[in-house]
């Protein structure tokens, strides 16, 4: 197999690893082997692998049938991917909640903490508070009592042990997979980038779904090794004299919209080169600390340092955003948020004055999972785009 | 010390112009001023410090397109009101306050603070996601401290636990005041129109002395109880869900002009909160006033029994015939929350209404359609 088939063998491999997983879920659960839900990074998976589960992603990315559903119960103005994850499960459309013992929840946003005791009534849930305020003086020391409650309340439903050996194991692991989404992310620095940002997201989704860790270890070594090659021996995906403009997308809830707003901006020649949000390069970079003695706090220490903008003040966020503007020579960025998702609307405005200060072009998109904005998005994309590719060739 | 008046300041009706000159005399006359926009907000940590603290919320469609310039369009129109007077300079209390205090209720406010925060001094206390868990209790103490620490640091002044103290007794009192007024509403008919009840608890958050708010409070207590009692029987209603100032003449107004009477405030300022008295013989009072702020049921809580198991309890004392849950748009925890209110309703066998709204007029006429139909069912 030449390099070029071998990497787009992996490729199709993540992008199909949606569908495998809810055979190896079927699998797991026959085998007796326990499958644990959740909705967000700040469940720590950490957590739930040490004790030998497996952890699989509930949320909903799709429109039908589960967002009008879903609207016989919740509000019609809410995020469509609370929608969608509630909707699937109430409507027994998300085989991976099906196949979960435990659904775990967090209180991140408004309208996911008040879902989940909805959620309550159709499955088996554990909801872990989350702090409000990212400063460790005030919250730290409430954020890891409940990631102890977590931990214990694993322990008890499923009669398991979960060691401190056990967690200082997962959490080198996880580093490690966390240090592959980071490394995928450096080759998006480089002119012309050796990856693009759809193949970048479909990576990334892939990763909650590829249950086989080892597997998933050798798969993304071998592909970052391949993209690298590729790109050095020109057969990247540009051509070497080809220098796209550069985008930085930013936001959340993305895999719901990628039709309308990932793939338009390279349909339309403009090249992903790295994401800041939820999945983004910060999270990837920072590491849990391995030589903490207590894995536990050293957890909590991490997840609280998430830059998600549930988070108030979201200092961290800003910091690492004007850096990564510098880092990846970005020329331009585009905050996606969905609909009613307040906290990051709001937020997108600060990222907007910073981009002001830089002179950083910047466009906010606001859409929704139901069809009907296609058309505005993409004019809107495209004229953000060539106003970009104007100035780039000056 | 002179105070400035705002510069569009000559542009103002009468009504708003009197409203900063008076505090702006407040101001000028050496006192200091925080603004506060929740019941969450412990208040005695002010009055310790003899601070006077006011009520910055929005009750107003009128700032909102100034607010929508920075914030989205689809949020709640309390939190754009708020922040567009702010940023218009048109709320005297926002405009002279020293500080503003927040506090990390809903997603939408605690957003908004940051925003705040770079026009005003705004402090924002953390409030827990719940109040059941473990953590909550020791967060909630440490922030009613930390909060405390910051007035005193700010304003150059010591809270001794003793003040606290004397600061909650007189809390209480006031609260007692108000429960005693709300609770005259549990007679049939119910004396006191709907309107002129939310008024009157609205502008006496206004009247900055405390004692002499108390008194006027007993002494409309005192005529209500004199006046011969209203002959009609009208519909009791209960008003539940989010604060309703910006809401309140399309709503309650509505309410009574369709042969209703609302019996009982359950929501924001209503009698949810005012009952959460403070215990002040507490060995510690920064605990005292922690619990007595956690017993609020807020909607921003998860999970939040106490309104479950409070609004059959209200149905009961203030014989209410029919439940109206109304949500201001884009509040999801309340509006999330109706589907239980609902199902409780049901559950009891009391009618139930929920009502989605905002501060524009453009749905006055439907809405008092839909509560005309609503009494007329029941």
């Amino acid at each position: 197999m030449s390099n070029e088939e071998e990497f787009q063998s992996i490729m199709d491999e993540f992008r199909d690893a949606k569908k495998n997983a809810s055979l190896f879920c079927k699998g797991a659960s026959e085998r007796g082997d326990v499958v644990i839900g959740s909705f967000c990074q700040y469940a720590p998976t950490e957590i739930i692998r040490a004790a030998g589960f497996y952890n699989v992603i509930l949320c909903g990315f799709n429109y039908d049938p589960a967002v009008p559903l879903a609207e016989t119960e919740l509000p019609a103005n809410l995020c469509p991917l609370i929608k969608s994850s509630y909707g699937n499960i109430l409507g027994k459309t998300c085989p991976f909640a099906f196949y979960s013992d435990l659904i775990v929840g967090e209180t991140t946003c408004d309208g996911k903490k008040k879902m989940y005791e909805m959620l309550q009534e159709l499955k088996q849930m554990h909801v872990i508070h989350l702090p409000n305020v990212p400063d460790k003086e005030r919250s730290m020391e409430g954020w890891e009592s409940e990631l102890h409650r977590f931990k214990e309340a694993l322990e008890e439903r499923f009669n398991v042990k979960i060691t401190d050996e056990q967690l200082k194991n997962t959490i080198k692991t996880l580093n490690k997979e966390r240090s592959y989404n980071a490394r995928m992310y450096e080759l998006g620095k480089l002119d012309p980038p050796a990856m693009t940002g759809v193949q970048m997201r479909n990576v990334l989704t892939a990763e909650y779904f590829m249950l086989d860790e080892k597997n998933k270890a050798v798969k993304s070594e071998r592909m970052l090794e391949l993209a690298k090659q590729l790109w050095d021996e020109g057969k990247g995906p540009y051509k070497k004299d080809e220098h796209p403009v550069r985008i930085l997308v930013s936001g959340a809830g993305l895999d719901g919209v990628l039709d309308k707003t990932i793939n338009v901006i390279e349909e339309l020649g403009a090249a992903i080169v790295c994401y800041e949000g939820c999945c983004g390069i910060m999270n990837m970079r920072r590491p849990i600390d391995e030589n903490d003695p207590d894995p536990i706090h050293a957890i909590a220490d991490k997840y609280l340092e998430v830059p998600c903008a549930v988070m108030s003040p979201n200092a961290r966020r800003f910091e690492q955003f004007r850096n990564v503007l510098d880092e990846w020579k970005v020329d331009g960025v585009i905050s996606i948020t969905v609909h009613a998702c307040s906290p990051f609307d709001i937020e997108s405005r600060a990222l907007e004055d910073i981009c002001n200060e830089n002179d950083m072009p910047f466009l906010h998109v606001r859409t929704d999972y139901s069809p009907g904005d296609e058309g505005q998005v993409r004019t809107r994309i495209e004229a953000f785009i060539e106003m970009l590719q104007a100035k780039k060739n000056g | 010390m002179e105070q400035q008046l705002p510069k569009n300041f000559e542009a103002y009706a009468e009504g708003r112009k009197n409203g900063f000159l008076k505090i702006k005399s407040v101001k000028e006359s050496g006192r200091n001023v925080a603004g506060y926009f929740c019941t969450f907000a412990p208040l005695e940590i002010f009055d310790a410090a003899n601070v006077l603290a006011v009520s910055l919320c929005g009750m107003s469609g009128e700032t909102i397109p100034d607010a929508e310039t920075e914030l989205p369009k689809n949020i709640c129109p309390l939190v754009k009101s708020s922040y567009g007077f702010a940023l218009a300079e048109k709320c005297p209390y926002t405009y002279y306050a020293d500080m503003i205090v927040g506090e990390t209720t809903c997603d939408a406010k605690k957003k908004m603070y940051e925003r705040l925060g770079k026009l005003k001094d705004m402090y924002v206390m953390q409030l827990p996601q719940g109040v059941d868990e473990a953590y909550a209790k020791p967060m909630m103490v440490k922030e009613v401290k930390l909060l405390a620490k910051y007035v005193e640091k700010k304003f150059g002044v010591t809270i001794t636990d003793e003040a606290l103290r004397k600061a909650a007794v007189k809390r209480n009192e006031y609260r007692h005041a108000l429960v005693e007024l709300m609770e005259l509403q549990t007679e049939v008919p119910a004396p006191v129109p709907s309107v002129q009840l939310y008024k009157f608890m609205d502008s006496i958050k206004f009247n900055f002395d405390l004692d002499a708010a108390i008194a006027s409070v007993h002494e409309l207590v005192a005529k209500i109880k004199a006046e011969k009692a209203p002959k009609e029987n009208e519909k009791r209603i209960m008003v539940t869900g989010c604060p309703i100032g910006g809401v309140l003449d399309k709503v309650v107004g509505a309410i009574e002009n369709n042969g209703g009477r609302v019996v009982c405030y359950e929501n924001c300022s209503g009698i949810k909160a005012t009952r959460c008295y403070v215990d002040t013989d507490a060995p510690d009072i920064y605990e005292a006033l922690a619990d007595a702020y956690m017993k609020i049921g807020c909607s921003v809580m998860t999970p939040n029994p106490r309104r479950m198991e409070n609004i059959p309890n209200l149905v009961n004392e203030f014989k209410v015939d029919g439940i109206i849950d109304v949500t201001l748009q884009t509040c999801h925890t309340y509006m999330i929350e109706t589907r239980a209110v609902r199902k409780l309703c049901e559950g009891i066998g009391k009618p139930y209404m929920s009502l989605e709204t905002d501060y524009s007029h453009s749905d006055d006429g439907q809405i008092d359609t839909r509560i005309a139909a609503f009494l007329e069912t029941i």
